[in-house]
This record gives structure tokens, sequence and C-alpha cells, in this order.
């Protein structure tokens, strides 16, 4: 999508989000009057090297972490103003995250860990059961379902991470260096995958990325350099 | 299912791997406390359900008792014979006598019993190792086994009887000549006190040994079955007389009956323990739980967790672990109530202890009462402390900030 949208498309915006982490009694400036708009459907992603904050911002914009001022305004409304459990229902309906280290459940085999978001939004049934199927097997993993996560490969594993960050119909994916713990050809495939998903969900994708070749991919790209986000699309 | 339950079932049984060994250990040690107190519990109450019957068949289930003697038994006995609960009623008459068989000298409890009422409240022909009821005329005597054995007397033997009137006669300077008394039956109840030093004589020579002419020590009763005899002894007690009154079984026995019921309750107590114990190993693997799944459930609170319900979740597991511990426990406890006879058989020969088994708690069986209020109770205990267990650790978790969790690499 082109950039500068109108406003009516905006669905997240970022406002003056100041971070800050306190370690005894120094301080560590992360974010510094960070603005950013995501529009809906649209793609971004971030660069920036390696402990400069993409993390905390990604954490932020996805209400998992409190800035230190500054609001995350999803369509008009600021979330920081909910309590944890309205936020961490906000997080189950409209959001959907990708880490870098996967994090699936390794009790539950690769169906279960799609389904669960949906088990935790309390929307069980038919139509569920088949969007975690139908994921898994957009995804590649037909053959792989009744696996537990703890046999999956690294690849294996982010895509059942993508099936699951999708299973919500999110409005958003959060994706946290989704190929960063992945050999460049399994990357190549995952970023792929991520990319073209989001643009058949017409779902926004917020992309943190080291891969100049995998940003160049998105809508918009920005970087985050001395606490400071700035465009460079 | 609400998810918590779920993901706390799907931890300790795992999609396609084996069960967690953290549960395994964890309902071990619940089920060894709920195993153990089920077993002590229930022997006690075995033991206690076992005196109550004893006291009752050897004691009849109320005596009616005036201060001091009796002297209008026959009234009593003739407004007891209205009572349609009422089975039979005996008047008896007691006190202590010297024995003696040649040079051995005995102090027993002597019981006078009307030989024609007796049999309906107790039946002594029951306890009877040799003689019969009927062999026991006013010049005879029915011994205990103890008491017979320790004044070494046998069926036939004379016995000499001493009486505290006998005394008072001696203070006036008569001449003491003591009763002679055939042993015509030896009895044993299985009810120590009975079995220890007691004899038994027909009411109208007691009478004449105390010098009660008519007069009688009081009645005993035997109620129907299925009659409350509490609820009965206080309605009888306002029918009688002034100055009588009705005293159950339990009355009689008080103080031991009170000893019983302290010792089960002290095992009890004692015992928990064991699930307290158990209970701390559940709180640390669920706490060595938490800290291993600290990602998992940052992860879980990114994907839109409320923390109470992790909280649910990982204090469910408490709760669940306590249920199966108790399940099993219960399960075990029966199993080696039902074989216990060959268990303590098995223990007893190889301490060689048999005997003094026996001979201590006058039962040659292990006896066992299942009483669904300590069923309760212990499960209840059990449920409790597990699952407060389980708190500590879920509330950790709840509290688990997803940002930090999720960096803790
Ligand atoms: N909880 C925390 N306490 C203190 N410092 C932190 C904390 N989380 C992150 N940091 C610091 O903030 C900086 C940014 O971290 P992060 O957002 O993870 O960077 P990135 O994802 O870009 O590598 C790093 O210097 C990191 O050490
Ligand atoms: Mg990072």
């Amino acid at each position: 999508m082109p950039y500068g949208m109108s406003k009516d498309n905006n669905i997240l915006s970022a406002r003056r989000l100041f971070k800050a982490y306190y370690i005894g009694d120094s301080k560590i400036d992360v974010l510094i009057e960070v603005n950013l708009n995501i529009d809906r459907g649209e793609s971004v992603s971030i660069r920036g090297e390696s402990g400069c904050g993409k993390t905390t911002l990604l954490n932020i914009l996805a209400g998992i972490e409190r800035p230190n001022s500054g609001a995350v305004n999803w369509k008009g409304k600021n979330i920081f103003t909910q309590k944890p459990a309205q936020m961490a229902d906000w997080r189950s309906i409209f959001f959907g995250i990708i880490f870098q280290s996967y994090y699936l459940i390794p009790e539950l085999n690769a169906l279960e860990n799609v389904y669960m978001p949906a088990r935790i939004r309390g929307e069980l049934g038919i139509p569920e059961e088949n969007r975690a199927h139908n994921l898994l097997e957009r995804v590649g993993l037909r053959k792989r379902m009744k696996s537990s996560a703890t046999t999956l490969s690294g690849g294996e594993r982010q895509r059942v991470a993508i099936a699951r960050a999708l299973m919500n119909k999110p409005a958003v994916i959060f994706a946290d260096e989704p190929t960063g713990n992945l050999d460049e050809k399994n990357g190549e495939g995952i970023m792929d995958l991520i990319l073209d998903i989001c643009e058949e969900e017409n779902t926004a994708l917020v992309l943190v990325t080291h891969n100049k070749k995998f940003a160049n991919r998105t809508d918009r790209q920005f970087s985050l350099h001395e606490s400071k986000l700035e465009n460079i699309s | 299912m609400p998810w918590p339950i779920y993901l706390a079932l799907k931890q300790l049984f795992p999609s396609g791997k084996r069960i967690s060994l953290f549960f395994v250990m964890s309902v071990c040690g619940v089920m060894l406390g709920v195993m153990l107190l089920v077993i002590v519990e229930s022997v006690m109450g075995g033991f206690g359900e076992t005196y109550r019957k004893k006291i009752v068949d050897t004691s009849g289930h109320l005596q009616i008792k005036t201060n001091g003697v009796m002297y209008d038994a026959d009234t009593v006995l003739n407004l007891l014979s209205r009572q349609p609960e009422i089975k039979g009623a005996a008047p008896f008459a007691g006190g202590v006598v010297m024995l003696q068989n040649g040079s051995h000298p005995a102090f027993p409890f002597v019981r006078g019993i009307d030989i024609n009422l007796e049999s309906t409240v107790i039946s002594i022909d029951k306890f009877l190792v040799v003689g019969k009821i009927d062999d026991l005329d006013d010049d005879s005597v029915f011994l205990s086994s103890s008491l017979a054995t320790s004044i070494n007397a046998r069926m036939g033997s004379t016995v000499d009887v001493y009486t505290p009137i006998m005394l008072e006669k001696l203070k006036s300077d008569e001449v003491l000549l003591p009763r002679e008394l055939n042993v015509t039956g030896i009895y044993q109840t299985g009810w120590n006190d009975f079995d220890s030093n007691t004899m038994i004589v027909t009411l109208r020579l007691m009478q004449d040994l105390y010098n009660l002419s008519d007069a009688v020590h009081g009645i005993s009763i035997r109620l129907h079955d299925g009659v409350d005899e509490f609820k009965f002894a206080e309605t009888i007690s306002l029918d009688l007389p002034e100055d009588y009154r009705a005293v159950t079984w339990m009355e009689m026995y008080q103080d031991f009956l009170w000893v019983l019921q302290l010792e089960k309750n002290l095992m009890f107590f004692l015992l928990i323990f064991i699930v307290l114990v158990a209970a701390f190993v559940i709180a640390i693997a669920q706490l060595l739980t938490v800290i291993r799944k600290t990602r998992e459930i940052g992860l879980l609170s990114a994907i839109g967790a409320r923390p109470i319900h992790l909280m649910a979740c990982f204090c469910f597991q408490g709760f669940f672990i306590g249920v199966c511990g108790t399940i099993l426990g219960i399960i075990s406890a029966m199993t080696a109530l039902h074989f216990r006879n060959g268990i303590i058989d098995w223990f007893a020969g190889i301490t060689g202890s048999r005997e003094a088994l026996e001979k201590f708690y006058q039962f040659s069986e292990l006896p066992v009462h299942y009483s669904m209020t300590d069923f309760l109770v212990i499960s209840i205990s059990a449920l409790v402390l597990s699952t407060l267990a389980g708190l500590v650790p879920a509330w950790r978790a709840s509290r688990l900030n997803p940002a930090d969790a999720l960096r803790n690499e």
C-alpha cells in the first residue's frame, strides 16, 4: 500500500513514546519521542542494531510493556488506560505476535498450539477448528499437525507460531526478528510466508529485522537509531 | 473446558509425551499421607466399634441406677415392661468379694444376676467356654477365664467366698465362715474389663452375701435393634421415679471411650503432617515448573491470557494433584486393609508378636470400621492443603511481567 493513507484507515498510532530502563542509578534511554502510524493492512519494518530497543518498541506497540510516557492509540483510544485483564483481552482479539524463539508450548502438539489463542479468547467451535487446520495447511505443516511441538525443527516451529499468531484473525501482526534463529534458506521461506499471509488476510504487519532485503519488502521502512525512529523508505 | 484447566491437564499429561514426573512424585506424596491416614483412622475406628459392641454385649444398652440400693425394682421393672422399645430388662446386684481357692486368693467383682431375666439382656450362654446357664444355682459360681487361671480353679473346683459383711461380723467376734461355691462355668467375653477379674452368681446369692434382702443395685436393659439408646434414655428418665437415672453404655465407659477418641484424633493430627509435607513437595514442584515455564507464561500473557486465568491454571494443578493423591490414597488404603490379616500374620510372624497382640487387644483379627466422616475430613484436608500449596506458585506466575518473562532466555 502506498505511503500516506487517509486518517480513517489508521488503526494503531504511537504518540511521543518515551522509554528508559533504570539499572541502579544509571538510566538507559531506549526510546525518545517515538511516533508511528500503522494503517489497516499495511506492512512496516523496523531495523536497527542489536540492543537499540526494537523489541522494546514492539512490546509497547503490542501492549505487552508500558512506556514511561506517551500513548499507543487503537482507533483513537489509548490502550494503556485499560486494566491488565482488559489489555489481555485486547491483545487476544486484535494482535498476533511472532517471536524470534517461537515459544511454542511443549506439552501441546502443533494443532493444539495453533488453537490456543482461540481457547484463550473463549471461542471454540467448528469454524475455529477448521481455521486452525487451514492455517497449518497454509504454512505447509499438514502432515505434522499431531506432532509434539518439541519434535519440530526450528523452521517448522516458526511456521506453527505464524499460524498461531493468525488464529484469531488479528488486525496487526507483530513479528520480532522471526528469522533470527533460522538459516538463510529457511529464513527466506518464513519471510515469504509471513508477507504473503498478511497480504492474503489483509493483516497489518510490524516486522522487526536485521535483514535489509526482508525490510525492503514491506510498504514502509523505519530505522531505530540512537533511540529515535526514522522513516528511511 | 476453560483453557486454564485444559492447559493445566496438558502440562500434567502432555500430548504425545510421557506423564510429568513432577506430577507423579507430588501425587505419591499426597497418596502416602492419605493412605496412612485412612488406614490408621479406620483401624482405630474399628477398635472403637469393637469395644462399643463388647460394652453393649456385656452391659446392655442402658442401666437404671439410683443412689445406693434399689428397693422397688419390681415397680420399675413393671414400668419398663410397658415400653415397646425395650427387648429385655434384668435386675442385678454387684460388689467386691474375696475369693480363695486353696492358697490362691483374689478380689473379683461379683455380679448377681436374675437367671430367668438375664438372658433377655446379656446372653451369658454365648460367652460360656464351659458350662451352661442352667448350671448356675445358689451354691455355684461362674468365673471369668483370667480369674479362673489366676486362682488355679477349674470346672468342679470349690472356692471360698468372703464378703465385707463377714468382716463386720468378725469385728463383733463372730465366727467367720466362708461361703463355699462350686465352679460350674467359665466365661470369656473378649472384653478385658469383664474377663480379667469378675465372677457371676445368682441374684439371690448376691443379695444374701451383701445382706440386701430384696434390694438390687440396678437394672440393665437391652433395646430392640434400631432404637436410639440415647434418645430413649432421655425419655425414660422422665417416667422414672425421683433419684432414678437411665445411664447409657457410653456414660458407663465415658472415660475409656473418651481416651479412645482422643487417641484417634491425635493420630489424625500427627499423620496430617505427612500430607502437609506432601503439600510442600507440591509447592516446590510447582514453583520449579513456574520458573521453568517463565517464557511460556510470558507468551500466554502476550497472546491474551488474563493474570487471573494464569493463576487458575497453576492453582488447578495443585488441586488436581490433591484429587489424584486422595483417590489413590483411599484406594490403596482400602486394598491394604482388605488384605490386613495376611499382612498382620506376616508381620506378627517375623516379630513373633501375635500372642501379645491377642492378649492386649483381645482381638485375633484387626478390626476395621470405615467412617464416612473420617473419609470426608481426610479428603477435604488433603485437597485444601494441596490447593493451598499450588497457590503460591500460581500467584507468582500471575505476577510475572510478560515483557520480562519473554526476555528470560
Ligand atoms: N528489563 C530491562 N531492564 C533493563 N534493561 C533492559 C531491559 N529490557 C531491555 N533492556 C535494555 O534495553 C535495551 C534495548 O533492548 P531491546 O529492546 O531488547 O533491543 P533490541 O531488540 O533492539 O535488540 C538493551 O540495551 C537492553 O539491555
Ligand atoms: Mg530484540
